[in-house]
């Protein structure tokens, strides 16, 4: 353990605020909270690296404890590694593994990815897998997409500009909703910005949520070496997955300990900050038409966790006709792969209720949102469409047809 | 009323509790009586350090080879109550080579296994530590757990008939033609009295022990010495570490369960109870420390306490540090002409057993006893069955068992059941130090337990991070229910808050004055103590 997080350690004087912000523990008690696993046994772990409360797996990595701390302990940092050492000892089931895996997935999905989406659809398939696996049968699946994001930009190339960035598109843009990735290579190249783009592997979030910390360092290993002449090169990297830039920002230094992570933090940036630092030095095109548009806006939980506020917001604020209604209902509960789980589902769904029913309240039934997972709760909590902001930008410029 | 004994023990100590246990196992009626609850006093208050004598082996070499038999003896006779963590003396860029060299051959003579060992190695594993140390040594130094080794010896006392009377102090001895006859004892928590009648007495109080001789007109000369040491929020180093040059004030760090502690200091003081730790001594202590730990400052401090050592010197003025830490058993038939009356004076922790097991000869002798010495050889504790542990994992978490295991010896089968039937009862409580409701339950029906302090002392709890902020007003909510926890509520809290204040307010800066700050809008706003009744 390095010096700054025993440091941090010695901040926290148990005030508790961190459990009352803890979307699980609010509705189960079958989570010790992230205080518990945190600081609490952090002092322990000291002398016994083992020193785990098993209830560990009941924390869904939403890091609203680490935002909520007034005294700047990692507590969420504490439980992954925690979630780490406890999975490393105990071996993580199967279905974490393959839950986790999102690459794989997506890797396998789209070898027939309609036999896969109508597969996740039968209610018969769904109720062996939940048998089997212990995936709830109840859960939407994400469909995925004929062609990946990347097979898609290879077809339609941006036009080539001095002005360049690299975008870090993550696996649900890869795999399940490419229009958003190109939503966003569209809307960069309306503004002059050339996105360029690599065949990058998971950030690892999945892979760090289910405690599978080796094979997380693996990906982030992996990313590093892709993304380090980008970075020597000065380009930005930008995200449209808050999870994503999350770990690219922060995971990789505070988890791994790599070297280059702090330049790396600089140098990422959500698409919608990108824009924002367009338009405050005018050089934002801001010829949009008039959408006529009501929408629900739901704030991820890692794009807080990032603390970059809502940069999507200042930029749709732009567009005339686009009413964007802030939702302000906490955390959406899927939590990546932890609303799958057979265990958790109902305790997933539990803590989306709230947001689902602001949504039904407003009378909405158009939502956007940054992350994919929280847009997949969202549409099956709701019923309502949820879109990537940047695909209502897209359609403001004229750029697209996503918006229904 | 009226009992009977062979033997009354004055002092609940770990030299009292170890004869107690000696004699029972040598089949002698005893009965301890303690004024306050047992290890109140100087046995809760030191470092935890279990010596290897490597301290006192250039000074005192019999002290020395004392230390390093007893340390080896209670390391395999009570392993729970032990973490063999080991040690190191560390030798810093200004500090004297030669005595180095000295040290080095009077470890050799004295039989203790000091093994140099390479400074990068040790600064890479404890990154705490200044890299101005020049050599350092590997000695089998231990952090011990003063109370579960007199809860310990108590318990193995009592299966084997011998009895504990606490909060109870003697009020006289009484003797008959140049013989001590028996104890007057009057209850503090109940003002009632009570005789015991007996044929011997073992002055055993520690740093009281003048008082209690003074009772039969005697004049036994303890000298005093208060220590302080300070309590860090963890621990920050993964092994004992020591300066090595002449004993000193603050020069050794123990990292002891959860906390690290660093002491101590050396001051004559009138009164035994004079144990409250002052501002001063804290930030003397910390700019030793800073030397060893360069950082220091940085670490957090939850608070100082200060012991009273009983040092014993007969017919010299010599104080403090110059005074010899060995032990002296005083027969006063041959000393004073007073039959059935002996002190045991002055010794440390780790030789407590050896302390005892020469008192215990002395009084077998005495009573015309022949058996011996079985101390050294009986298992103090029985370990834990792992099956136990397991099923404590799955209700208290894996610290929570081990730890709890490690305070209730025997008794943790009982404190699973009690979690394992009532899901209530797997609550943690004592968030800092993982102490469950069961627990606490089960030792607040203990017969010793009239206090928060005392299940403070039993269980740990109010012992971490936050003081007893939290568990505080927890543990009381559930004492509710017991008739002999009837008194008033305000009196509990405000008793228990204090003596952790006591140790607070001498570290108040920091997160600890955040930390305070917290438990006074807890208290006072919300709870309003003030007008509780």
């Amino acid at each position: 353990m390095n010096k700054t997080n025993e440091l941090a350690l010695d901040n926290c004087i148990k005030c508790s605020i961190c459990v009352t912000h803890c979307p699980v523990a609010k509705v189960t008690d079958k989570f010790a909270g992230p205080k518990q696993n945190g600081p609490d046994l952090e002092r322990f772990r000291l002398e016994e690296p083992l020193a785990v409360h098993p209830s560990i797996e009941y924390c869904s990595n939403c890091k609203n404890c680490e935002v909520a701390c007034p005294s700047g302990v990692s507590i969420s940092t504490m439980n992954c590694r925690a979630k780490g050492e406890y999975v490393a000892k105990n071996g993580a089931p199967l279905r974490d593994r393959l839950l986790a895996n999102v690459e794989l997935m997506g890797d396998f999905a789209r070898l027939m990815p309609g036999l896969v989406n109508w597969g996740g659809k039968v209610k018969l398939f769904r109720e062996l897998a939940e048998r089997i696996f212990n995936i709830s049968a109840d859960m939407t699946l994400p469909q995925y997409a004929s062609k990946t994001f990347y097979e898609l930009y290879r077809e339609n190339k941006p036009p080539v500009s001095a002005k360049k960035v690299v975008y870090f598109p993550g696996c649900y843009v890869t795999y399940n909703t490419p229009e958003v990735g190109l939503a966003l290579v569209k809307v960069m190249a309306h503004n002059g910005v050339e996105v360029l783009v690599e065949e990058f592997n998971c950030c690892g979030v999945p892979l760090i949520a289910n405690g599978l910390l080796a094979d997380a360092k693996n990906n982030a290993r992996n990313n590093m070496r892709k993304l380090e002449k980008y970075i020597d090169a000065g380009y930005q990297i930008v995200t449209s997955c808050p999870s994503c830039n999350l770990a690219l920002r922060r995971e990789y230094g505070e988890l791994f300990d790599m070297e280059k992570a702090h330049r790396l933090a600089e140098q990422v940036i959500d698409v919608f900050e990108y824009l924002q630092v367009l338009a405050e030095n005018g050089e934002l095109k801001t010829d949009f038409k008039h959408l006529s548009l009501t929408v629900g806006y739901h704030q991820p939980c890692h794009l807080k966790a990032v603390g970059c506020g809502v940069p999507s917001k200042g930029i749709l604020d732009l567009v005339p006709g686009v009413e964007v209604n802030d939702l302000d209902a906490g955390c959406c509960g899927l939590s990546g792969s932890y609303g799958f789980k057979k265990e958790k589902y109902a305790i997933s769904q539990e803590i989306g209720r709230q947001l689902f029913q602001a949504v039904k309240k407003k009378g909405l039934n158009r939502v956007i949102t940054e992350c994919g997972m929280c847009q997949l709760q969202i549409h099956h909590g709701t019923g309502a469409e949820v879109y990537h902001p940047i695909q209502v930008l897209a359609e403001a410029y004229g750029l697209g047809s996503d918006i229904k | 009323m009226t009992d009977k004994a062979q033997v009354v023990i004055i002092g609940g100590g770990a030299t009292g509790t170890g004869i107690l246990r000696d004699l029972a196992l040598r089949g002698i009626s005893a009965v301890l009586v303690e004024q306050g609850d047992l290890a109140h006093g100087t046995s809760s208050r030191f470092h935890g350090l279990l010596h290897s004598g490597g301290r006192y082996a250039v000074k005192d070499k019999e002290a020395a080879r004392e230390c390093i038999e007893e340390n080896l003896i209670l390391c395999r006779i009570a392993p729970s109550c032990i973490e063999p963590i080991g040690g190191l003396f560390v030798e810093m860029q200004g500090d004297d080579p030669e005595y180095t060299e000295k040290w080095v051959s009077a470890c050799a003579e004295a039989g203790i296994n000091a093994e140099e060992t390479d400074v990068q190695e040790v600064l890479k594993s404890n990154p705490a530590l200044s890299s101005n140390i020049t050599r350092a040594f590997k000695v089998p130094d231990c952090a011990v757990d003063g109370f579960r080794i007199l809860w310990g010896n108590v318990n193995s006392a009592r299966k084997h008939g011998a009895k504990v009377i606490t909060y109870s102090k003697v009020t006289k001895i009484h003797q008959e033609n140049g013989s001590v006859t028996g104890v007057e004892l009057l209850n503090k928590l109940t003002g009632e009295k009570k005789t015991i009648e007996c044929e011997m007495v073992v002055n055993a109080a520690g740093a009281w022990a003048g008082e209690v001789a003074a009772m039969v007109g005697l004049e036994v000369n303890v000298i005093k010495d208060k220590g302080t040491l300070l309590a860090f929020n963890h621990r920050m180093m993964n092994k004992i570490v020591n300066r090595l040059r002449p004993p000193g004030d603050g020069d050794i760090f123990v990292p002891h369960g959860t906390i690290t502690i660093l002491g101590t200091t050396s001051q004559t003081v009138d009164s035994a109870d004079a144990n409250k730790p002052e501002r001063q001594e804290v930030l003397d202590l910390l700019k030793i420390g800073k030397e060893m730990v360069p950082e220091i400052e940085n670490f957090r401090l939850v608070r100082a306490f200060a012991g009273v050592r009983p040092l014993y010197q007969p017919g010299s003025s010599a104080t403090g540090r110059s005074v010899s830490r060995g032990f002296a058993l005083l027969d006063h038939q041959q000393m004073d002409g007073l039959n059935g009356f002996v002190s045991i004076v002055g010794g440390k922790f780790t030789t407590f057993r050896l302390m005892a097991e020469r008192t215990a000869d002395l009084v077998a002798e005495k009573l015309a006893v022949d058996a011996p010495c079985r101390t050294a050889q009986e298992p103090l504790t029985d370990p834990v069955p792992e099956e136990l542990l397991k099923r404590g994992k799955k209700v208290f978490g894996i610290p929570g068992a081990k730890k709890a295991a490690e305070r209730l010896g025997d008794d943790f089968a009982r404190v699973i059941e009690e979690a394992e039937q009532n899901a209530e009862k797997r609550q943690v409580f004592c968030e800092c130090e993982m102490v469950s409701r069961a627990e606490i339950d089960f030792v607040a029906r203990d017969e010793d337990c009239h206090t928060l302090g005392d299940i403070r002392r039993k269980t740990r709890m109010g012992m971490g991070t936050c003081q007893g902020t939290f568990c505080g007003y927890r543990t009381l909510g559930a004492l509710n229910k017991y008739e002999k926890f009837a008194r008033s509520h305000r009196e509990y809290l405000s008793v228990f808050l204090q003596k952790r204040w006591k140790g607070i307010r001498p570290v108040l800066w920091g997160q600890q004055l955040r930390e305070a700050q917290l438990a006074l809008g807890i208290y006072c706003s919300l709870f309003g103590m003030e007008r509780m009744k």
